[in-house]
């Protein structure tokens, strides 16, 4: 039977990506129920006239569509990223706070009303509860996925035909580059100018606006990358994201090669169920073959000689480590 | 960029930083415009002393391989692009030296680098 990494905590991630659809229905339908008989006649919610306002029940079943859109989605990425752990994480983290803040929004649009006889402004106070709201559900979300299970341990030095940098036990050796990726430069932009868009509109619904300008900001934030391989692991550092930075212990390194090209499309900290890391263009590549599962990938000129220095620090550690298991 | 250094050997660490940035050069792994890495990164990395690092970097400025500002990555200068270049030449004179060290003719020695060349 294969090793499925993502088997622990996979149900709990799950629930916590799939509830927030459910809440987005749920919480109009309780509150409109319980408070029914101090509501006014029809659905005076935010953006509606008053004379095109549809019924209490009208609108309770308007947010069935965008809520089966939202958990189709989730549904289908979940299935996707059915082994990686890391990527259910997130999801679970963008439903939560997209779920859990729509339906505070339309829990206020309730509650404001309750006791009126006709459209009441929407108060003040209400988007920066929504955002709190949506903040908090996203903590909660991360933190609720639970630790994620750590990814088997590799011990088999590179395979035969693999580029490997012959180390002496007394040679220290560091590789490191840096890449600016003009294409997420300019994604980050499309998804900015995306958001500016969105608000220039007019929208009352600052969710659309703000899920365009933080995926440009991060976007943007990516674009500058570094990378360092040292008898530390591979290290990937985004000076521009204020230095955040991810290391790839040698344990969870199958081995090293390098690729003449590779897409990078989609690639990023978290990456997709094609992989991680940062491809900043046509031209050579580092590709890590990480125990998880999914490659991890990164464009450099020299990808070759990076690719060497990893199989040669992994080979120097492994065979180490046979050496004291046989003594 | 690839960077060994070995701290028995007798050649100084600074110097052994400096042939690392040279050779990538010679091998058309780094080019003019390119970043070294910086030199507290090396250093943490290497275990070495950070002034070790930049004294290295700093051969490498006083040759016009490298530009160095304050606060600001080291880079590799346009004078890179001979570099190549240079290295074969260099290479090439060291084989004259040994052709004639050895008492072989001319033509015997174009011939070696012919056959050299053509198994590659």
């Amino acid at each position: 039977m294969s090793h499925d990494p993502a088997r622990s905590g996979r149900t709990r991630r799950l629930v916590l990506t799939l509830a927030p659809p459910v809440l987005m229905v749920l919480v109009p339908l309780v509150l409109v129920a319980g408070f029914g008989g101090r509501l006014p006649a029809r659905a005076f919610v935010e953006g509606a006239s008053p004379q095109y306002a549809s019924t209490w029940s009208r609108w309770v079943g308007m947010h069935l569509y965008p809520a089966v859109l939202f958990g189709g989605s989730w549904a289908v990425f979940f299935h996707r990223y059915w082994n990686w752990p890391e990527l259910q994480r997130l999801l679970a983290t963008l439903s939560m706070a997209f779920g859990v803040s729509l339906a505070v929004t339309e829990g206020i649009h309730v509650l404001t009303l309750v006791g009126a006889h006709g459209p009441v402004p929407t108060p003040g106070w209400a988007v920066p509860a929504e955002v709190t709201a949506a903040a908090g559900a996203a903590l909660a979300g991360w933190r609720l996925s639970g630790p994620l299970p750590p990814p088997p341990e590799a011990g088999a030095a590179p395979p035969p035909g693999a580029p490997v940098l012959s180390l002496a036990p007394g040679l220290r050796a560091v590789y490191a580059a840096s890449t600016l990726s003009r294409r997420r430069l300019l994604y980050g932009l499309a998804w900015l100018a995306l958001a500016g868009l969105q608000a220039a509109g007019g929208s009352s619904v600052w969710q659309g606006a703000t899920f365009f300008a933080v995926a440009g900001v991060a976007e943007v934030l990516q674009a500058r990358t570094r990378l360092r391989i040292d008898a530390g692991g591979v290290e990937v550092a985004l000076p521009w994201f204020g230095g955040l930075r991810r290391i790839v212990p040698f344990t969870a390194v199958a081995y090293a090669e390098a690729l003449p090209a590779a897409s990078g499309r989609g690639l990023g900290l978290f990456g997709s169920s094609r992989g991680w890391g940062f491809v900043s263009g046509p031209g050579p590549v580092l590709a890590l073959k990480l125990t998880e599962g999914r490659p991890f990938l990164y464009s450099t000129r020299d990808a070759g000689t990076a690719a060497a220095l990893v199989n040669g620090m992994l080979s120097r550690i492994r065979e180490d480590a046979g050496r004291a298991d046989r003594r | 960029m690839l960077i060994v250094v070995d701290p028995s050997s007798a050649l100084p660490l600074a110097d052994q930083v400096a042939d690392c940035v040279r050779a990538a050069v010679a091998r058309g792994d780094a080019v003019p415009g390119d970043r070294l890495p910086p030199a507290r990164t090396v250093a943490a990395a290497l275990g070495i002393n950070l002034h070790t690092v930049l004294r290295g970097y700093q051969r490498l400025r006083d040759e016009g391989l490298v530009e160095l500002r304050r606060g600001r990555s080291a880079t590799i200068t346009d004078a890179a692009a001979d570099w190549p270049r240079r290295g074969l030449v260099e290479a090439a004179e060291e084989f004259a030296a040994a052709v004639r060290r050895l008492g072989v003719s001319d033509e015997e020695a174009v011939d070696t680098v012919r056959s050299a060349l053509s198994s590659r």
